[in-house]
């Protein structure tokens, strides 16, 4: 069974008004890491959003593992907001023990593990680290979830090369090799090695769905260039 | 999972609430040594006192209301809704949460605010004020609890009612406040219509099932039930099937 399945998705923010997405329908297969690429404004957070359950659509449908967005789906999907969306007045220890709370799946040992390695204080309150730390503590939280699909909106979005080097390995060495992530960004060069295939979003449409290797192999273009090629003539 | 947010829910809205109560009984023991060591002094000294004092109170009476309706509107319609929308909850638990905590620490700030204000008025005359004397005195099995009932009802309707407004705001891309603020003009237009209406009908509808025309708490009591499972059932369906987190 797909892991998701958008079929025919639509969604328009007012009844009258232009689609934000139109007509989009993809699938992904599970124990795959799958870039949602395409320019700011294309639609990808919006299509992240109704897969999360956080938007509703126009027309059309999600399915999660064959279900529509709600609680069942919510025990199986880690998202990756494109801000910060935890409490300031909390400590760090105090957000594991959140997350340890509601998601059966979250290990709580990774966690530590991971804010060790980066030499975070567990003890420390949120308001108190800066934002690219932030970021890196809510990647962790997501990351350290047994999940089966991981959405992540722009995670090497407002952090430096040497944290986006460090987020991507973290993705890659913490997804279970039956899990499938879906990751969106504009940046396309710094996140294209780990990618095993690529969604191309622009103004709300869907206009190439290939594997990394196919667009190498047949096309003879990194998924950069390619990237550039397409939207370059959009 | 309702009992894990309650517990989260306390906690995020007692570090505002616990200082407020704490105040309010500071101001209460203020109170009270200030009515004693202004007695003698001239009237205008008592009508400061008394005036700045009921004005600390009355904000202080509005402010978990204010709080309740900001932190819903924080927690679960801006960014922290992210996180709140997809935990493993359901919308009506979400929903539950909110108001129950905010009923709750309505009903114990207008606790806090009787006992400082027995705090003054003890000071001022050495007797409590008439309230708690009707309470001690009240059959326990009829008006106490009639009134505890009505209170926690029209609490829990009130807090509900913004909840709608706020749920209703969200589903308009900008001005979201302003969407809410109008939502909630009309839902409290409307439902005093209705009640003012219930009030004047009430009478022979009551004496028609009671066989007694001397009280409206029943028919009262079966509209805010009525209001509260609507707003519930209206707020939780905005919540589920139009969540807008734009």
């Amino acid at each position: 069974m797909s892991i998701l399945e958008v079929k025919e998705l639509t969604k328009r923010y007012t009844k009258s008004g232009p689609a934000v997405l139109g007509n989009v329908s993809i699938t992904l297969e599970a124990g795959k890491i799958v870039g949602l690429l395409g320019p700011n404004g294309s639609g990808k957070t919006t299509l992240i959003k109704i897969i999360c359950g956080l938007l509703t659509c126009s027309e059309g449908q999600v399915l999660v593992e064959g279900k529509a967005p709600g609680r069942e789906t919510k025990k199986i999907v880690a998202y990756l907001p494109d801000t910060s969306y935890l409490s300031d007045w909390m400590r760090v220890d105090q957000v594991l023990e959140f997350f340890t709370d509601f998601y059966a799946d979250f290990d709580k040992a990774r966690a530590l593990k991971m804010l060790s390695l980066l030499q975070i204080d567990p003890k420390s309150r949120l308001k108190s680290l800066s934002k690219g730390t932030k970021e890196k503590v809510q990647l962790i939280l997501v990351m350290s979830r047994d999940a089966k699909l991981y959405v992540l909106d722009e995670p090497i979005g407002g952090v430096d090369p040497a944290a986006r080097d460090y987020i991507l390995k973290t993705i890659i060495t913490n997804y279970s090799p039956d899990a499938t992530v879906l990751i969106a960004t504009h940046l396309i060069a710094d996140i294209e090695s780990v990618l095993d295939e690529v969604i191309f979003v622009n103004q709300g449409v869907v206009v190439l769905q290939d594997t990394v290797d196919h667009i190498r192999e047949e096309r003879g273009q990194s998924v950069d260039e390619m990237f550039r090629e397409v939207f370059a003539a959009c | 999972m309702l009992g894990k947010l309650i517990k989260y829910e306390f906690k995020a809205t007692a570090r505002w609430f616990l200082p407020a109560f704490g105040v309010a009984l500071l101001f209460g023991l203020v109170g009270l040594v200030a009515q004693v060591a202004i007695a003698g002094r001239p009237d205008w000294w008592v009508v400061i006192s008394t005036v700045l004092y009921g004005a600390l109170i009355l904000a202080f009476l509005t402010f978990p209301l204010i709080m309740s309706i900001w932190h819903f509107n924080h927690d679960l319609l801006t960014d922290r809704g992210y996180l709140m929308f997809t935990l493993p909850v359901t919308a009506a638990q979400l929903l539950w949460t909110k108001v129950i905590v905010a009923t709750v620490w309505q009903v114990l700030s207008v606790v806090v605010a009787l006992v400082s204000t027995s705090l003054v008025a003890v000071g001022s005359d050495g007797q409590l004020p008439l309230i708690w004397r009707l309470i001690a005195e009240s059959d326990p099995r009829s008006e106490v609890i009639l009134l505890v009932i009505l209170i926690v009802f029209g609490v829990f309707g009130s807090v509900l009612m913004y909840f709608t407004s706020l749920a209703f705001g969200q589903l308009f891309n900008k001005h979201r406040i302003a969407a809410a603020l109008g939502a909630s003009l009309v839902l409290y237009m409307v439902t005093h219509i209705i009640a003012v209406f219930a009030l004047i009908t009430s009478e022979p509808i009551n004496k028609l099932f009671t066989g007694r025309s001397d009280t409206t708490f029943l028919p009262m009591v079966a509209l805010m039930i009525l209001y509260n499972v609507g707003y519930f059932l209206v707020t939780r369906n905005l919540l589920t099937k139009k969540l807008n987190l734009v």
